[in-house]
């Protein structure tokens, strides 16, 4: 923040300049006040959305605000939903053909029925986004959308939907979801005038204009008739020809006035619609009026009907009358880009009237200043949070709450609320002598010169002629009679009527100072009469008739000062002039009748009356409501009403002076906070408080109170007390503990809009619900009007937001379950959420509202109808009956009429515990084998619970078998079940059979048999001869048929129709349990193949390995020592054949291992030992040391220069080593004479290492071959030797360490590798944070 | 010839037996070096030698014990527990280079040796520093 402010004085001072300038009917500045003075470029308060936040990625071409109030952000790898707190992620997924076509996405638009149309580059589908579904359907091959490519959607004002394709024109039909065509034809001079469409626009009379490669047309609003504009071929007259428009896509604007404009890179074309003209425009040098380039990149008409023209590095305001440009430079060129404006430019005025513009080289955003007609640059800050975040901006957006969006190029979306631009903001700047002394603010003035006066906590008095964007400071001096006296601070500062100005201290008395001279004249409390009462000055007052009044503190008094002796005067408190027994007087103030009114430290507030000497006491009282609400006072303030208020420590007072009672306002009535430090009434009544909880601006009619936060440039939270001040033209100045802000309040913008609310997502039991068919939720959450819940869905919680972006955290809410919560339930942002739990069976409304940050609420909010299906003993029917039977039980008791009934309700309660029962059980087996993943495993453990929880004879399952789809017992409960299996039962399911097991899994329903002694089709099973029910119920996965689940029992009538539904259900959670375990065994056999083949791999490669390099051990050794004459004298001739054996066997090991490197990247057993703390700079000094010896003696000098703060880096050392020597023995062999650098420095999180050389280069052309497998280079080639593995292995280990590599080299010059290696790799982070996860 | 450092090493192949062998005698002109064929020697021997080696040399793919038998055994004993102990072994790829560093050895040099950095290489070992690269 600081060093915003540290550009904010510079640009401030430059803008004041201008002004001063421009404005020349304005004698002095600080006078002004402005109706509307534009924030100074510095001052402007950026907000972001970024990947941190959980954008899909960095480049944001496309921001759409749907009907709904969601802010779509469309990137170059997804598309994002924003709710102002959470993203939502779209991104394309080849195997889901509901999800979105493409991930570059550059164009969103909604239609009539609420859909939106997502484009994308190189992708040949456009997507359509389903709200209910929340799903895409797209719109490309294999669907009747012409062309591959769709360059452009637009929505007409009918709702017709038109897609420019690179195959023609297309309009889509909403009630056949068909596109018709509109298509180019040979023979037919009205029809669209080519198939290549790039660009579509409506003119304000609904005309369709397509832009295509082969010119323009134009079809009419009744979209029956093309008006056709060729391009020009030959000599034609035409437009511009087509070659040039390829690149400028949406370089093509139609006008208000009927102008058709086409920019290209050879010029800018006119046509006029109106009568067919055409005029032609080109870079004329010479003319100073005339078009400053060929190159257009950019056309935009603003709001009052001005078409500019952006170019290289200016931006031109077209003249229809003398058809001539007038021009603005937009920033300036610099080393790293030679124009400021290029072919991705934009340029968009707001709704305020402001011309924005940006685009093309990474010149940063610029905003248009109206008055001094030019553009100012917005700079980035790297280090400010509030800062633009990127210097390249690629997209404008501005939705309908006056919120600018942006899309910048890899700092994702920021916004920039425009209603809110009314704080300028004053620091101390560290080493800045041109800033405040001190951020610490206590005292601040405006003079009759327009000069600003501050003081704080350091005694410095500040100077601050903002006009010359100049500070002086005045420092203390105590030897310096002249100067200041040193204090704790400059507390009070004033100019009187006679032009004398005062500075009071706390702690170092009251001077008088003269500004020619910067000279001081101190007064003391020296004890003498007439002097000072004492050093510490709280307040200087000059009343209206011209007495100067001064309020001190230890010990608290008010004096007048006496102009004509020059000494200070109590003020004559008679009769009661002990009141002042509080430490002090904090503030004075005179009300339109002349009346003095004191704020004491501790001690009230008091009115006192110069003219009588009378003095009346307002102080708290507990047992009083309408007292004072507290008695330590630091502000006063009348308003232009009449109505007098008092800031305290604890309440903002209202004095009623009628009844002298106070009416009382505190942080319960939405205040910031109950300490209100300062206080200043505007000219609408309404008031300006600070207090440590921030800057509010309070409207005592309505009692709302609007919050500004340091997102609008307030200095911070904590504001001082006494420093606060309103100039003569009204310009208002609060000081706090991090400078001073200054504004109008006319120019502190209200945002008036009334946010949309949405429920943004339902979980039930912390899961996120699916869209289905038939459950919970049947559509998106954002658009459902109702869900349904089981009564088991006991723990469900919505999740909301208010769609206002300009400071969502300052976003309030309520919400309420109707039928459940009595009251409103009011949350902030950060508890956007409603959980509810064990809510009982019935329909109720979800409902939520929702503010914006100004606290302007959406009293309608947003609503879901909430219905919970009871569990069946829960049903009103059911306890009626259950009532009345009980009722009827007990009556039949009293009257002991029958023993039947009461026999009856005795039953009804053993059927509802055993169904209660049976119910729990199945939850509980359900809940048990959903664990389990073992099939076999899973089937004995289901077999065997079911059978003893539910007291059963026998349970078994047959499941299908694939091979040969016949129905196969696979488990079954006992010992009888182990029998059973023995037997391999199995039924084929190629015909019906008469089984009850066969039965059920033919015809997929459950089969009951509550007698089976009387079916005359039951096969009775010898091994289970008690057997007296039997029910077999179909396994089944969505439409796979997995077996039956057979039940039997001792029992007679032992499967109700409620058993039924519990037993269906059951055999629905068996499928599930079945379908996770079969999933999670194939997921372990294919991993087991896996290891068992990287196995085979490793092994292999490690026995190559050894059983190559243990003969090569004895070859090169042994022919080592013999050359070297150990073993024994040898001839010349001897050594040379013994140096090339030598030579030869060093070469095959260098063949091996890079073979070896090879193969394990290839099979991808390639595996890094990555360490921690790897010391970069010495792994690089010793492999300059290694690879110094390969000169042999060559004029080559190797240096090695690595930047100080080279960090240790989390990497595989032994790789790193390699990958230096590689790339330094490829110098060493290939540099004949010059030298060789090795450089590393230390980028944000990485290392990049430099090794440059003088060796012969490699042709631009052959840059990809170096790092190919089993290519060498022409050079390579010429020079001998190597695999040609060598550049391609050090690529892989890079790239496996998470680095990247790249070259740079001129043939004839020398080389240079580059390569980065992470300073903390990914897999150290990866085990960190299992690591956590683990603990 | 010099009697420190003693160098006993165990190797199964002739060859590497013999570079080994002209690499202390001939070069180093070392004195106290016993060179074995067989692990289960090695050991049998251990305590019968005419000095006390300052550091084993072992190959690991020996017989009948392996590198990594010898190791452990080596670390129970009483006078070579805490000798460093060398893999000279051409099994050098990086998963095997970490198995030996678990197993307690205090360095690895990889075949084929190189006759010029041996003698510096053995110096820093003896030192007590530990050496796993193989370059």
């Amino acid at each position: 923040m600081l060093i915003v402010a540290k550009s904010s004085y510079r640009l401030l001072g430059l803008f004041i300049c201008t002004l001063l300038l421009f404005g020349s009917l304005k004698t002095t500045v600080a006078q002004d006040a402005p109706a509307d003075v534009a924030q100074d470029v510095s001052q402007l308060r950026f907000s972001h959305v970024s990947t941190e936040n959980g954008l899909s990625q960095s480049t944001v071409l496309a921001i759409y605000q749907d009907s709904r109030g969601f802010i779509w952000i469309g990137t170059q790898f997804g598309l994002n939903r924003f709710d102002g707190y959470s993203i939502k992620t779209y991104q394309y997924d080849p195997t889901d053909i509901t999800s979105l076509s493409g991930n570059n996405i550059v164009g969103i638009v909604e239609d009539f029925t609420g859909h939106l149309w997502i484009y994308a580059y190189t992708t040949a589908a456009v997507s359509r986004y389903n709200y209910e579904t929340d799903d895409f359907t797209r719109f490309g091959p294999g669907t009747d959308l012409p062309g591959n490519l769709t360059t452009n959607v637009v929505v007409d004002s009918q709702g017709g939907i038109w897609l420019g394709t690179d195959g023609g024109l297309a309009k889509f039909d909403e009630l056949t979801q068909h596109f018709s065509w509109y298509l180019h034809h040979d023979d037919d001079a009205n029809s669209l005038v080519g198939d290549h469409v790039v660009s579509l626009k409506l003119d304000s009379q609904d005309n369709l204009w397509i832009a295509t490669t082969s010119g323009i047309s134009q079809l009419n609003a009744v979209r029956d008739t093309f008006h056709n504009y060729p391009a020009a071929t030959g000599d034609s007259n035409g437009l511009l020809p087509p070659s040039a428009w390829s690149y400028a896509m949406d370089v093509f604007l139609v006008a208000s006035d009927g102008g058709v404009w086409i920019g290209t890179e050879d010029g800018l074309d006119r046509l006029d619609s109106t009568n067919g003209h055409i005029d032609h425009f080109t870079y004329a040098p010479d003319d100073a009026d005339g078009l400053p380039s060929t190159d257009v990149y950019a056309l935009y008409e603003d709001h009052s009907h001005r078409v500019w023209v952006a170019t290289h590095n200016t931006v031109s305001v077209y003249n229809p009358t003398t058809k001539t440009f007038e021009s603005y430079t937009v920033g300036q060129p610099t080393a790293a880009a030679s124009q400021t404006l290029g072919i991705s430019t934009a340029i968009f005025q707001d709704s305020y009237g402001t011309l924005w513009i940006s685009g093309g080289a990474a010149s940063g955003l610029h905003r248009f200043n109206e008055q001094t007609q030019q553009f100012e640059a917005i700079e980035n800050n790297p280090t400010d949070e509030y800062a633009i975040g990127d210097d390249k901006i690629n997209s404008f957006y501005e939705d309908r709450s006056g919120i600018l969006w942006i899309g910048t190029n890899s700092a994702g979306a920021a916004w920039l609320d425009l209603n809110n631009s009314g704080f300028a903001l004053y620091q101390h700047i560290p080493g800045n002598t041109n800033s405040l002394s001190t951020s610490y603010i206590y005292s601040i003035y405006q003079d009759r010169s327009g000069i600003v006066w501050v003081g704080g906590d350091d005694g410095v008095l500040n100077r601050f002629d903002r006009s010359q964007n100049r500070i002086t400071h005045y420092e203390p001096n105590e030897s310096n009679p002249q100067a200041l006296t040193p204090s704790f601070s400059i507390s009070a500062l004033l100019e009187d009527s006679q032009n004398t100005f005062w500075v009071g201290t706390y702690g170092g008395g009251l001077h008088i100072m003269d500004r020619e001279t910067g000279t001081f004249e101190r007064f003391r409390a020296d004890g003498q009469p007439g002097s000072l009462a004492s050093d510490s000055v709280l307040y200087l007052l000059e009343d209206s008739h011209h007495n100067l009044w001064v309020g001190t503190a230890y010990p608290s008094a008010l004096q007048r000062f006496d102009y004509a002796t020059r000494t200070f005067v109590n003020a004559d408190l008679s009769p009661d002039s002990l009141v002042f027994t509080g430490e002090g007087i904090r503030v004075i103030y005179e009300d339109i009748d002349g009346i003095l009114w004191l704020g004491g430290w501790s001690d009230g507030l008091f009115r006192y009356d110069p003219q009588n000497d009378s003095l009346t006491v307002y102080q708290h009282a507990d047992d009083d409501p309408a007292s004072l609400s507290n008695n330590s006072v630091y502000s006063i303030g009348q308003a232009s009403n009449g109505d007098l208020w008092i800031g305290t420590a604890n309440g903002l007072n209202k004095l009623d002076r009628e009844t002298n009672t106070f009416t009382v306002y505190t942080k319960q009535d939405g205040l910031p906070d109950s300490t209100i430090y300062g206080l200043l009434p505007d000219s609408n009544n309404q008031l300006w408080l600070s207090s440590n909880r921030g800057l509010a601006g309070f409207d005592p009619v309505s009692v709302t109170v609007t919050s500004y936060t340091d997102l609008q440039n307030v200095q911070g939270m904590e504001f001082n007390q006494t420093a606060y001040f309103e100039s003569a033209s009204g310009e208002m100045f609060f000081g706090g503990t991090n400078g001073v802000n200054a504004f109008y309040p006319q120019n502190v913008r209200v945002n008036p809009y009334v946010p949309p609310v949405a429920v943004t997502s339902l979980t039930v039991f912390n899961e996120p619900v699916p869209i289905t068919g038939d459950g919970i939720l049947r559509q998106n959450i954002v658009s459902a009007d109702q869900i349904t819940l089981q009564y088991t869905d006991s723990v469900f919680s919505f999740e909301f937001a208010s769609l206002a972006y300009a400071n969502p955290n300052l976003n309030r809410y309520r919400y309420r379950l109707v039928g459940f919560d009595e009251n409103w339930n009011e949350v902030n942002s950060q508890h956007r959420f409603a959980t509810y739990t064990n809510i009982p069976g019935g329909a109720y409304t979800f409902q939520v509202q929702g503010s914006n940050e100004m606290g302007i609420w959406n009293d309608v909010g947003a609503s879901i109808t909430v219905t919970i299906i009871p569990a069946w003993w829960d049903t009103l029917l059911f306890r009626v009956s259950a009532f009345m039977a009980v009722l009827g039980a007990v009556a039949l008791y009293f009257t002991q009429r029958t023993r039947s009934v009461r026999l009856r309700a005795e039953q009804l309660q053993h059927v509802v515990d055993e169904r209660t029962r049976d119910l729990k059980v199945s939850s509980l087996v359900s809940q048990q084998i959903i664990t389990v993943l073992d099939r076999t495993e899973l089937l004995s453990q289901v077999v065997e619970l079911v059978q003893r929880s539910f007291g059963l004879y026998q349970v078994s399952i047959f499941l299908v078998d694939p091979s040969d789809s016949n129905l196969k017992l696979r488990a079954a409960s006992g010992e009888i079940g182990k029998r059973m299996l023995g037997s391999k039962k199995q039924f084929s399911l190629a015909e019906p059979r008469l089984g009850i097991v066969p039965s059920a899994a033919y015809e997929r329903k459950p089969i009951v048999r509550n007698n089976v002694l009387e079916t005359p089709t039951h096969l009775p099973n010898p091994l289970l001869p008690d057997t007296r029910s039997e029910a077999a119920f179909p396994i089944i996965f969505g439409a796979e048929l997995m077996g039956v689940l057979d039940l039997q029992s001792q029992t007679l009538n032992r499967f109700s129709p409620a058993d039924i539904e519990i037993f269906l259900s059951l055999a629905n959670k068996i499928a599930v349990a079945i379908r996770n375990a079969a999933l999670f065994e194939e997921v372990q056999e294919a991993r087991l193949r896996a290891e068992q083949s990287d196995a085979a791999k490793s092994a292999f490669l490690a026995s190559t390995s050894h059983e190559l390099r243990t003969p090569l051990n004895a070859i090169i050794n042994l022919t080592s020592f013999m050359k070297r004459g150990l073993l024994g004298e040898i001839s010349p001739r001897q050594t040379e054949v013994l140096g090339l054996v030598m030579k030869s066997g060093e070469g095959l090991l260098a063949l091996i291992n890079d073979v070896l490197d090879m193969s394990k990247i290839e099979s991808g057993a390639l595996k890094l030992y990555i360490e921690p703390n790897i010391d970069l700079q010495e792994l690089i000094k010793g492999a300059a040391a290694t690879a110094e010896t390969l000169l042999e003696g060559k004029p080559v000098k190797m240096t090695v220069k690595l930047a100080d703060d080279i960090p240790s880096i989390a990497a595989d050392k032994h790789r790193v080593q390699q990958i230096l020597l590689n790339i330094l023995s490829n110098a060493c062999k290939f540099t004949e004479k010059g030298e060789i650098r090795i450089e590393a420095i230390r980028n944000e999180r990485e290392v990049q290492i430099f090794i440059h050389d003088t060796g012969p280069g490699i042709a631009k052309d052959d840059f990809t071959k170096v790092f190919q497998k089993f290519t060498q280079t022409e050079s390579g080639l010429r020079q001998g030797g190597g695999t040609g593995l060598g550049m391609p292995i050090t690529k892989s280990l890079v790239e496996a360490h998470g680095g990247r590599i790249w070259l740079e080299s001129e043939v004839g010059v020398g080389s240079t590798f580059h390569f980065t290696l992470p300073i903390i790799h990914t897999s150290i982070t990866v085990a960190l944070e299992k690591e956590e996860a683990k603990a | 010839m010099n009697d420190y450092p003693g160098v006993v090493y165990v190797e199964d192949d002739e060859m590497s037996r013999m570079v080994v062998d002209i690499l202390l005698h001939e070069q180093m002109q070392l004195s106290n070096v016993v060179i074995f064929e067989d692990s289960q020697d090695f050991i049998a021997r251990l305590d019968a030698l005419s000095f006390i080696p300052d550091v084993i040399l072992l190959d690991i793919h020996v017989k009948p014990l392996n590198g990594f038998q010898m190791i452990s055994l080596l670390q129970r004993h009483p006078v070579y527990s805490d000798k460093p102990i060398v893999a000279l072994t051409a099994s050098v790829m990086n998963e095997e280079v970490a198995l030996l560093k678990d197993a307690g050895l205090d360095g690895v040099f990889a075949k084929p040796l190189n006759e010029m950095t041996f003698p510096s290489m053995l110096e820093r070992i003896l030192a007590g520093e530990q050496i796993w690269n193989i370059f």
